[in-house]
């Protein structure tokens, strides 16, 4: 009887690993970009903050099972450049956002992700170039365009 | 010793006007402008102006020449022409006819049989270019069989369209 009672204690701990459990290696992008009005209301930076260029890190994790998507963990630090480097003045300032994220096809049939952060601040859509890149939308769906010196295009880490 | 302050004066307020510009974050999403005192071509003949940096190699040798260890990144301003009657595309112009020639639209991705793409040198295709049209502002540089290019966490692949 304790023996039985143990395999099936063992069974449901193993099933609730497998459940709980995230996939091991979330994919990641990253990129600078340039630090104008829309990417600055997408992660809420201040208004008042000197604010240049933005690095980007996006994690995506999958549900191993079934490669549905799960969470995602934005990574993000903005600020001025420092001259003749890739680095910020000061290190620049640092946030994160986390949440889940979501697959959908736009208009043109192209794979869009969609950040769902808790917070209220307009949502975050990437659509998929490839499974190496992808490219961050404005609220209408249309690709971001970037600058002379850099652009909105995550490039996989 | 008037005319000196004088330009003195005028030369620090370029500075500032162009600083400030520099640093104008846009509120929406529309092309940037031009941060170069010589304005673009415009008109009917050109199909646009487009701005980006990204690593050097891989474009070296696609036109076949040397890679300097020194060449760590490019910076691109490329202008488009096409003509005013037909549209058909003519020649293009790299970095103020550092480089320039002839230019083409042809289709087709290996994922994406439809895409629109732009092949600079289309005369030379052992040193073409090819670049996808994302939309009408923002293009991608693709390798040469038409893959994208991954770039780094500084830079991209991209091209920006600018404006005066």
């Amino acid at each position: 009887m304790t023996l039985l009672r143990n395999c099936l204690l063992l069974g449901v701990l193993i099933t609730f690993v497998q459940a709980s459990r995230i996939s091991p290696d979330p994919t990641v992008f990253w990129a600078t970009s340039p630090c104008d009005q829309i990417p600055r209301s997408m992660l809420a930076i201040p208004a008042t903050a000197e604010c240049k260029m933005i690095r980007w890190e996006l994690a995506l994790l999958r549900d191993p099972r079934n490669q549905n998507p799960t969470f995602y963990k934005l990574n993000y630090t903005y600020g001025i450049s420092k001259p003749a480097t890739t680095d910020f003045m000061n290190n620049g300032t640092k946030g994160t956002k986390e949440g889940n994220w979501t697959m959908l096809k736009n208009g043109q049939n192209k794979t869009v992700y969609r950040l769902s952060p808790a917070e209220v601040t307009p949502a975050i859509s990437f659509v998929r170039l490839d499974d190496k890149l992808l490219h961050l939308l404005d609220s209408d769906g249309k690709l971001m365009i970037g600058h002379g010196g850099w652009s909105y295009t995550l490039n996989m880490k | 010793m008037k005319i000196r302050m004088f330009c003195l004066f005028v030369g620090c307020l370029l500075l500032v006007v162009q600083s400030a510009r520099a640093q104008e974050a846009r509120a929406g999403n529309v092309p940037s402008k031009t941060y170069s005192r010589t304005p673009l071509a415009e008109g009917a003949t050109v199909v646009g102006h487009f701005e980006g940096r990204f690593p050097c190699a891989e474009i070296t040798k696609d036109w076949k020449m040397p890679v300097r260890p020194e060449c760590v990144k490019m910076k691109w301003g490329l202008t488009l022409f096409q003509d005013p009657v037909t549209h058909q595309p003519t020649t293009y112009q790299l970095n103020r006819k550092a480089r320039a020639g002839k230019w083409a639209i042809v289709r087709g991705t290996k994922t994406d049989p439809e895409a629109v793409v732009y092949q600079l040198d289309s005369d030379t295709p052992e040193v073409s270019v090819y670049l996808l049209k994302g939309d009408d502002n923002v293009l991608f540089v693709l390798d040469q069989e038409r893959n994208f290019r991954v770039g780094t966490g500084y830079l991209s692949y991209t091209l920006n369209r600018v404006v005066n």
